[in-house]
């Protein structure tokens, strides 16, 4: 017996299962874009009559500080929807975590002092997962205040101008001050897009539903439910016989080219079901409101699910080669999903779990697979780190896969 | 074509850790158009001697010489050369006994086999497309033997054939096995049943790891008080 005619019987293997779990497809796909709508659009009205409390912290204690802080309050042109918080730095942390703030800003120290002297230094504004839309919303508030605010200093520096004029200046002293602050108010004009950086709060940072975005609830969800879905095909699995393994075994497709065989039987099917099932959710989903999340970008969406279908699809084989019977198979395959689900913050923001639970949670499969795909759901760049560990984790887990295999072969006498 | 199987040992370890010896020193001498019949009490290692003929599983010791070559160290020739037809059939349930047959047999192969050949004379063609999963057990077994038999190994090993079958299914399995070695295969065959010794040119009984030569005359008491 070649590879060859390995990998086509468990193909045929793997798809006599396939009109069962094509329909279970279509079925979920319905059940769950009918609820992802109906949270959606609760989310949605919640969200308008919602006031967005920003926490301000750092260099505060200044006069002039008090007077920006108030004049931001009294300028803000979101109709009091912004609410800033005068803060201490522990209590701004402690602020984000808990949601009372939806981000916070940090003052350097000396803001004011070096700004007088002409050198911007950043401010800084931390917001619980870098949310672009979120982020975007304080910066463009920052920005037209900052705008405001310069107008506001032409208006000063006539002022002066005019006051300098009546207490006897020379001429040249004069224009000399003068050119010397309007030089200053240009560089503050021409620095503005730079006085401020974005960083997300560490450790919860990229991956945690912080925030509440959509992208990050469908990311999270998504990467669970192509873990759990893998329980439909047990059967397949299960049904595998030992007895021919074996016999395999002594024709010279050892517990390697088994493995090898078997896998990608299973991810053929795993991809096609998913390819069907996103097919499905992209239909449904642009009847239903969640097209304003899910955008022009379905096909990009399925894309992106392949890496994580190969690391998902690898482990659920890994686990179904460990186990026994399709009852514990089952059982596993269940508790790891949803546990390990549950700790990489796909159900549940992730920072509410202490700090060692959530740095151990960023190098578990379904963290990746989760910042991989929220990352094209934000269609912003995809970076390479998740991309590489969860090729690494698959092979990890086909070689261990392989492993027990060899190893159940040799406990019942039989070559390897 | 004959064989020669010299001193096989093999042991396992037990489930206190202890390794036990099941094939102590085992010979064998054969020849094709042959019928062995090997009988013992369960768990004496008549499953285990045929596994290690097949190649299936490792022995610890010994040699065994196929018309003067050594099978053992050649995986190939002990794979094309002997076939075994397990206690329990290895197929895959979800797919049909000609998906089954594909994994072993060339397509055109199966054609020829089934129009005149060990497929035909199996009588696997009446479930062909049928699911292996709603075969009967006679089914499973015809097609279990029609799969080894697919590089027409002089030597066929049988783990009991006719275990758990109705009479017309064993009168069709060992009308088979009658049939190939009077085409002068060698088949070598572990049995508790007097109907599939009956069909045996030679007996055995295995005891202590070895081989005993028996004659048996039918008389199922004296095999009994012999084992």
């Amino acid at each position: 017996m070649t590879l060859k005619k390995n990998l086509a019987a468990q193909l045929k293997r793997f798809f006599s299962f396939f009109p069962i779990s094509a329909a279970v497809s279509l079925v979920l796909a319905l059940i769950v874009s009918v609820t992802g709508s109906l949270i959606y659009i609760n989310r949605k009205s919640d969200e308008t009559d919602r006031i967005v409390n920003i926490g301000l912290t750092g260099f505060l204690d200044d006069t002039y500080m008090d007077l920006a802080i108030n004049s931001l309050t009294t300028l803000d042109s979101t109709r009091n929807s912004v609410k800033l918080v005068k803060l201490g730095a522990d209590e701004a942390d402690r602020a984000l975590r808990t949601g009372e703030v939806g981000a916070y800003v940090v003052f350097p120290e000396n803001f004011i002092k070096e700004a007088i002297d002409g050198n911007f230094q950043k401010i800084s504004i931390v917001t619980a997962d870098g949310s672009k839309s979120f982020s975007s919303k304080i910066l463009n508030e920052l920005i037209r205040s900052v705008a405001e605010m310069v107008i506001s200093f032409q208006k000063a520096v006539y002022g002066y101008q005019q006051a300098v004029y009546d207490y006897g200046y020379s001429t040249e002293e004069m224009y000399s001050l003068g050119s010397n602050m309007a030089f200053r108010i240009i560089d503050a004009v021409l620095e503005r897009d730079g006085m401020f950086r974005i960083q997300a709060a560490e450790p919860y940072g990229e991956g945690s539903l912080a925030g509440d975005t959509a992208s990050g609830v469908i990311s999270g969800v998504t990467a669970v439910f192509i873990m759990l879905w893998g329980i439909v095909s047990c059967g397949a699995f299960i049904s595998r016989r030992d007895g021919l393994s074996k016999v395999m075994a002594s024709k010279g497709n050892g517990a390697a080219r088994q493995t090898a065989a078997e896998y990608a039987a299973y991810l053929v099917f795993m991809l096609s079901q998913i390819l069907i099932l996103g097919l499905a959710f992209c239909a449904v989903f642009s009847l239903t409101p969640l097209r304003e999340v899910t955008g022009p970008v379905p096909f990009s969406f399925i894309a992106s699910l392949i890496l994580p279908v190969i690391m998902i699809s690898s482990l659920q084989f890994l686990i179904y080669e460990a186990s026994g019977g399709i009852l514990g198979g089952v059982l596993i395959h269940f508790i790891l999903g949803c546990g390990m689900g549950y700790v990489c913050g796909c159900f549940y923001p992730a920072y509410f779990f202490p700090r060692q639970i959530q740095q151990i949670a960023r190098w578990l499969p379904l963290w990746q697979a989760r910042v991989h795909i929220n990352e094209v759901l934000l269609s912003g760049p995809v970076s390479p780190l998740p991309c590489v560990i969860m090729l690494l984790f698959a092979a990890v887990f086909l070689l261990a896969a392989a492993a027990v295999r060899r190893g159940r072969i040799k406990a019942e006498g039989g070559l390897s | 074509m004959e064989i020669k199987v010299r001193n096989i040992e093999k042991s396992y370890r037990s489930g206190t850790g202890r390794r036990k010896k099941i094939l102590q020193g085992l010979d064998l001498d054969a020849a094709g158009g042959e019928c062995i019949g090997i009988a013992g009490k369960n768990g004496c290692g008549k499953s285990t001697l045929l596994s290690v003929l097949a190649g299936v599983q490792k022995a610890d010791a010994g040699s065994f010489l196929m018309d003067g070559t050594e099978l053992f160290s050649r995986p190939r020739d002990l794979s094309r050369n002997v076939g075994l037809v397990p206690q329990a059939p290895a197929l895959m349930d979800e797919l049909s006994a000609l998906d089954n047959l594909l994994m072993w047999y060339p397509k055109r192969d199966i054609i020829k086999e089934l129009d005149s050949g060990v497929l035909g004379m199996l009588g696997i063609g009446d479930f062909l497309r049928t699911r292996v999963r709603n075969l009967s057990g006679g089914m499973k077994k015809r097609l279990s033997i029609g799969c080894v038999m697919h590089t027409m190994p002089p030597v066929l090993l049988l783990d009991e054939p006719c275990a758990a079958l109705d009479l017309e299914c064993r009168e069709n399995i060992l009308g088979y096995v009658r049939d190939y070695v009077s085409k002068g295969g060698l088949a070598v065959l572990t049995s508790h049943d007097p109907m599939e010794l009956e069909i045996c040119t030679r007996h055995y009984i295995m005891k202590d790891g070895r081989l005993s030569p028996y004659s048996y005359d039918g008389d199922v008491t004296k095999l009994v008080s012999s084992l």
